[in-house]
């Protein structure tokens, strides 16, 4: 509950800064351009779910920009814990996510709304309830397994800039798993994010 | 125009919190269901007089159960990491008149043997319990019939089986709970067995 008072006042925060700083600014417009480097950290994942999401976005003109999105569980999360969490079938420990973006308002770097393709290469843990057959008897067990799958999605997303190189960017998109034939782990693959991040020459 | 994209912004940061909050995990349940033939007895009679007592019993069921289609027997004891025992429900009514069934009070009518019965209300709760000398599931608990009439007894109040019993162990500590199909003989096609007391 605190934490999500604090994301909330983070987020009021934001905005009510990036109000004063909207106005047109051609000076700043030719700084951000001249910035083709961008590194931001999630700050959603990070508080809420025990995940740690760094990005890297470079700029290739004023319409596209291609990245590469990590997000990792923290391992001490999932040796000690997955067992014991009762109803989760499944922990996704991480997901490499290449992306592709297209700006709506590319005339308008402070502000921005984008489109994105996405693949996903994500893995983890899931659990199974598997009957073992040994020596003349035999019994069920609640086995631990891993899993790797590729995911291909789409996201939108919205970013602003503060003092020309501090962005804050929230996406959300979802995708489909290429191959899920164990039927073990989730069909579906989400992208959502509230980054905050520095851009650079 | 701002206005509206603050507003959506909003929106969508509270969207991507709920998302993200319920990515992790979807349903597991710690559940197996499987099925073993004739793990409790109706010990049925031709015909029952006042004071007679029907007994029910899982004739020391064995850890090891007989599955059908399958050549290994299933340590029911394993799966379920050390289960000390396995509950079932049953009932007990007396016609009152034509399709009009009362479920009768048993109080001190209901006589324990083997393992434990208690009444509950409509239903008894009875309870095979684990013998580690020779690991078996123990249970036989009788019902002292002190009244003329035609009863039916079934296993159908926490269960939707027709044609058995529902049998589930008693589990902890977030080990597996085996959840066991088991025909019972005697039964009639709606799940009842039906005796007259003269």
């Amino acid at each position: 509950m605190q934490s999500n008072k604090s994301y909330f006042l983070f987020v009021l925060l934001f905005v009510f800064n990036f109000s004063s700083y909207s106005q047109k600014n051609t000076n700043v417009e030719i700084q951000l351009q001249k910035r083709k480097n961008e590194i931001r950290v999630d700050v959603l994942k990070k508080s809420l779910n025990d995940r740690l999401e760094l990005n890297y976005e470079r700029f290739l003109n004023t319409k596209f920009s291609v990245g590469i999105s990590t997000t990792f569980l923290e391992g001490k999360f999932v040796k000690n814990d997955f067992k014991n969490l009762i109803a989760t079938k499944y922990i996704n420990e991480y997901q490499i996510v290449p992306f592709f973006r297209y700006s709506f308002s590319h005339k308008n770097y402070q502000s921005n709304w984008y489109a994105e393709a996405f693949s996903s290469i994500n893995g983890g843990y899931y659990k199974n309830l598997e009957r073992i057959e040994e020596n003349s008897i035999a019994f069920y067990d609640e086995v631990q397994k891993k899993y790797t799958n590729i995911g291909l999605g789409a996201s939108i997303g919205y970013k602003f800039y503060i003092i020309k190189r501090i962005a804050v960017d929230m996406h959300f998109g979802a995708g489909g798993q290429l191959n899920n034939q164990t039927n073990q782990v989730p069909d579906g693959i989400t992208r959502i994010g509230l980054d905050v991040g520095y851009r650079f020459y | 125009m701002k206005t509206i994209q603050y507003f959506f912004f909003m929106v969508l940061a509270t969207v991507l919190m709920a998302a993200d909050c319920s990515n992790k995990d979807s349903e597991f349940y710690n559940d197996v269901f499987v099925k073993a033939p004739n793990l409790i007895e109706i010990e049925t009679q031709s015909n029952y007089s006042v004071n007679d007592i029907l007994w029910l019993n899982s004739d020391s069921f064995s850890r090891y159960l007989v599955q059908p289609n399958t050549a290994k027997m299933l340590d029911s004891f394993k799966t379920t990491s050390g289960a000390l025992s396995y509950n079932f429900s049953y009932v007990i009514e007396k016609q009152v008149t034509g399709d009009e069934w009362a479920a009768v009070v048993l109080g001190s009518n209901l006589i324990n043997q083997k393992g434990n019965s208690t009444e509950d209300e409509d239903f008894v709760n009875g309870t095979c319990v684990y013998n580690e000398t020779t690991k078996n599931y123990d249970f036989r608990s009788g019902i002292k019939l002190t009244q003329t009439g035609v009863y039916r007894l079934s296993f159908g109040y926490n269960s939707t089986s027709t044609t058995g019993v529902e049998l589930r162990s008693n589990s902890t500590n977030n080990n597996l709970y085996l959840n066991i199909d088991s025909n019972v003989a005697g039964l009639n096609g709606d799940g009842y067995y039906l005796f007259s007391v003269n």
